[in-house]
């Protein structure tokens, strides 16, 4: 065991969180649930068997595949880290776990480098919206774009009965996800970890002693409709932002139930293993800032009396927080950007510097002009890349997510020909919470 | 010798104007309209082998069709590269040539088009394609051409462009994808570190410039014919002319005489990028006929309109947006209308 944090002298965290990585090397079936050495054996017919019974779908397909497979997986709806909490602690609360004082406290047991991604045919509109495509291919030039090509990735294929409205397929699905994500993490309960990480915010006087500017993270996730959202333990976010420890996160205090274009989903995985996060902390303990807190809020609000609303009451979060500094991530696309650049604009009019993640819309050729909204004092974007960009995917040896019936862009693309598609269909390709290393650039 | 094809729309081509934009895609041997001055100024250098002529309303309903018969043809004439126009400001045109170039750029044929700075096709031009300055009308057809010639003939021979050539050429910005060393968090997280400390940062995207749109001046509401506009694709129920719920290739006008009220019963919301519950219950909260027919009642407002005026605003380029718009504004002025109440969705 190698514990990384402990090998300096450093100053009392709150609200501390011991994470136990279990680094998986190699996922695969077999006739027992269980975890040795960097390999975890998964009974798939326990684990479907556990699924139908207490989930809601109707079958579920399992299969698992590994970086450099020839595989592709397509209907994506999300992706999650298998993840649970020993004794009374509380996992993705408001789901499987009451919220309490535990969720972001002692210690979360995860499968570092594996992920359920959960997938789904869920055709018809919810209130003129629909489920798009999201694809990750295992290997070939699609595989660089997304992060889940890193992964070792158990594939859950779920079938829903026929009276199943689109709504209550994917929050079926949803529960499937998250069950199994626990589930195979408790392999590794009587196990003792590769690396424990510990996680928490500095003391306030310890933060006010040392002298470093004290940022804080903004994270605004997606509301548009009952089809496309995200929760707050459990509960669909509202615009009146909400302060979070940022190990709440990694316990699953934010859930993705966002199933728009695939490239600016942030899935919950990401929010798990929060890039933003994850940078901040590692910064923290280099000494070169004070994390001092997630404001979680949502994006694509209406109206612009409700946008500016909230833009404000963020800002002012950051503010009481003793913000120097604020970085701030998107998801989706569209009038998103204006909930951005107003939330952008009221920080900097209090005085809190600030930095944005955005994705590009630039069309296929890169021409297209840029986004619907910007402040004049966004001086300082990050671009993940213009979602527009048109990539060709080679054929693959097998289809993952398919066979029930096939998705809606997939269907005229399906079998396991090569096809051309924009990167907005690539699982968060272009994910405003920066996990990737595609960037825009003026050519 | 550098086998050249040119493009142009069915008013250059000779065929007539407004009333013959449906004219289907032709091809003739040899030089067309602005075809032959092109071969004069371009002497020797080339050959003009054949003019594709294609109305513009053609080109803009079925750009999918015209861009397979222009791939075919280059293929039959063997053609080395393609010109289109110019285009001048003419906003059709410009988007016809934008396909036309497209479907030569697609087949691995340069192309070369020139249009007016302003003209919104440029905006749905591939990436590599010489994009040459032109004037506003035909009447600049000499000097235009001659921009045109000229960067052509560099094209042809594979020379870099002269100072002076390069600014005859429009400037776009274009924006292309790479990787960077780091990923988004960590140089979010870097240019934080750097803005605080007052050190100098590179943001990696710019806010874009658009045009300011000048305010017509007021008007006497109760003295005017106003109309009603949407973005927020408002259709008849069933959604006749199938109006696409985003990136619209069209705009619809359809009538409302007689009619005091949007019903839920007659008419619904087809916009892709929002939740429509709400309009459709009452979709007068998308475009509000109910209001204005009280007002136009009281005398408050003189006329309304007796058609609304509709296409959907989510993900529609700009260039096309550009184009409704001046299309609607011919039609909106056909019509003596003062005045529009213009929704988004």
């Amino acid at each position: 065991m190698n514990q990384i944090n402990g090998s300096r002298a450093r100053p009392a965290l709150t609200h501390q969180l011991e994470l136990y990585n279990y680094h998986v090397r190699e996922l695969r079936l077999g006739e027992e649930t269980s975890w040795s050495d960097g390999v975890l054996t998964v009974n798939a017919e326990a684990l479907k068997k556990y699924l139908i019974a207490e989930a809601g779908v109707r079958r579920v397909g399992i299969a698992v595949t590994n970086p450099g497979d020839s595989v592709r997986i397509v209907n994506i709806l999300d992706a999650i880290e298998p993840r649970t909490k020993p004794g009374d602690g509380q996992i993705f609360p408001g789901f499987l776990g009451a919220m309490d004082g535990t969720v972001g406290h002692g210690v979360t047991h995860a499968l570092d480098g594996s992920a359920v991604l959960v997938c789904g045919s869920v055709p018809g509109e919810v209130a003129n919206q629909v489920v798009s495509e999201a694809i990750v291919d295992m290997t070939g030039p699609g595989a660089r774009y997304t992060p889940f090509s890193q992964t070792r990735n158990l594939v859950l294929w779920c079938d829903f009965y026929d009276d199943q409205s689109p709504l209550k397929r994917v929050s079926v699905a949803r529960y499937a996800g998250l069950m199994a994500a626990r589930w195979l993490a408790e392999a590794t309960l009587e196990h003792a970890p590769d690396e424990i990480r510990t996680y928490g915010l500095l003391d306030k006087s310890v933060t006010i002693q040392n002298g470093t500017p004290q940022v804080v993270y903004i994270c605004p996730g997606m509301l548009l409709s009952d089809l496309h959202q995200t929760f707050l333990a459990g509960s669909s976010l509202t615009s009146t932002p909400t302060v979070v420890h940022p190990t709440q996160l990694m316990d699953g205090i934010l859930v993705s139930g966002n199933y728009d274009i695939g490239s600016t989903r942030n899935p919950t995985y990401l929010y798990q293993r929060s890039p933003i996060v994850e940078t901040l902390f590692a910064y923290q303990d280099k000494g070169l800032l004070s994390f001092m807190g997630v404001i979680v809020t949502k994006c694509l609000i209406e109206g612009s009396v409700g946008k500016q609303r909230s833009a404000y009451l963020a800002a002012q979060t950051a503010k009481l927080l003793d913000a120097d500094g604020v970085v701030i991530s998107i998801e989706e696309c569209g009038h998103a950007y204006a909930d951005l650049m107003l939330t952008c604009q009221a920080c900097e009019e209090m005085g809190i510097n600030t930095v944005l993640l955005m994705a590009e819309s630039a069309g296929a050729t890169g021409a297209k002009p840029g986004p619907i909204a910007f402040a004049e004092s966004a001086d300082a974007v990050v671009s993940v890349g213009n979602m527009d960009e048109v990539i060709s995917l080679p054929p693959v040896d097998f289809i993952y997510g398919g066979p029930w019936s096939c998705g809606r862009w997939m269907m005229d693309n399906m079998a396991l020909e090569s096809i051309e598609t924009p990167l907005a269909n690539i699982f968060a390709a272009t994910c405003q919470m920066g996990s990737g290393r595609l960037k825009g650039e003026m050519r | 010798m550098t086998r050249i094809m040119h493009y142009v729309n069915q008013f250059f081509g000779g065929i007539g104007g407004e009333d013959k934009a449906e004219y289907p895609l032709t091809v003739t041997d040899g030089p067309v309209g602005p075809g032959r001055l092109l071969v004069n100024k371009l002497g020797d250098a080339g050959t003009l082998v054949a003019t594709i002529v294609c109305g513009d309303n053609t080109a803009q309903y079925s750009p999918d069709h015209v861009k397979q018969e222009i791939l075919g043809l280059l293929q039959q004439y063997q053609a080395d590269v393609l010109v289109a126009g110019p285009a001048f400001s003419s906003g059709r045109y410009g988007l016809a040539c934008a396909e036309a170039v497209e479907a030569a750029q697609n087949y691995g044929i340069p192309a070369i088009v020139g249009m007016h700075p302003d003209n919104p096709g440029i905006d749905l031009c591939p990436a590599d394609v010489k994009l040459v300055k032109a004037g506003e009308s035909a009447v600049d057809m000499p000097s235009s051409m001659d921009r045109l010639v000229r960067v052509l003939l560099r094209l042809i021979t594979g020379e870099s462009l002269s100072a002076e050539e390069k600014d005859y050429c429009i400037r776009r910005d274009i924006r292309s994808n790479i990787f960077a060393p780091d990923n988004g968090a960590t140089r979010a997280v870097e240019m934080l570190l750097a803005k605080i400390g007052g050190q100098s940062f590179e943001s990696e995207q710019l806010s874009p410039t658009f045009p300011r749109i000048q305010p017509a001046p007021p008007i006497e509401v109760s003295l005017s014919k106003i109309a009603l506009i949407t973005t927020g694709g408002l259709v008849p129920k069933g959604n006749p002319d199938r109006l696409e719920s985003s990136a619209a290739t069209k705009w619809m006008t359809y009538s409302i005489a007689g009619r005091a009220t949007f019903t839920p019963e007659d008419f619904e919301c087809i916009h892709g990028g929002i939740d429509v519950t709400h309009i459709n219950a009452y979709p007068n909260r998308l475009l509000p006929l109910d209001i204005c027919s009280e007002l136009r009642a009281k005398g408050l407002i003189g006329e309304l309109d007796d058609e609304y005026y509709v296409t959907v605003g989510n993900l529609t380029p700009v260039a096309r947006a550009e184009q409704f718009a001046i299309e609607m504004t011919a039609r909106l002025q056909e019509k003596a209308v003062d005045g529009v109440f213009l929704t988004s969705s």
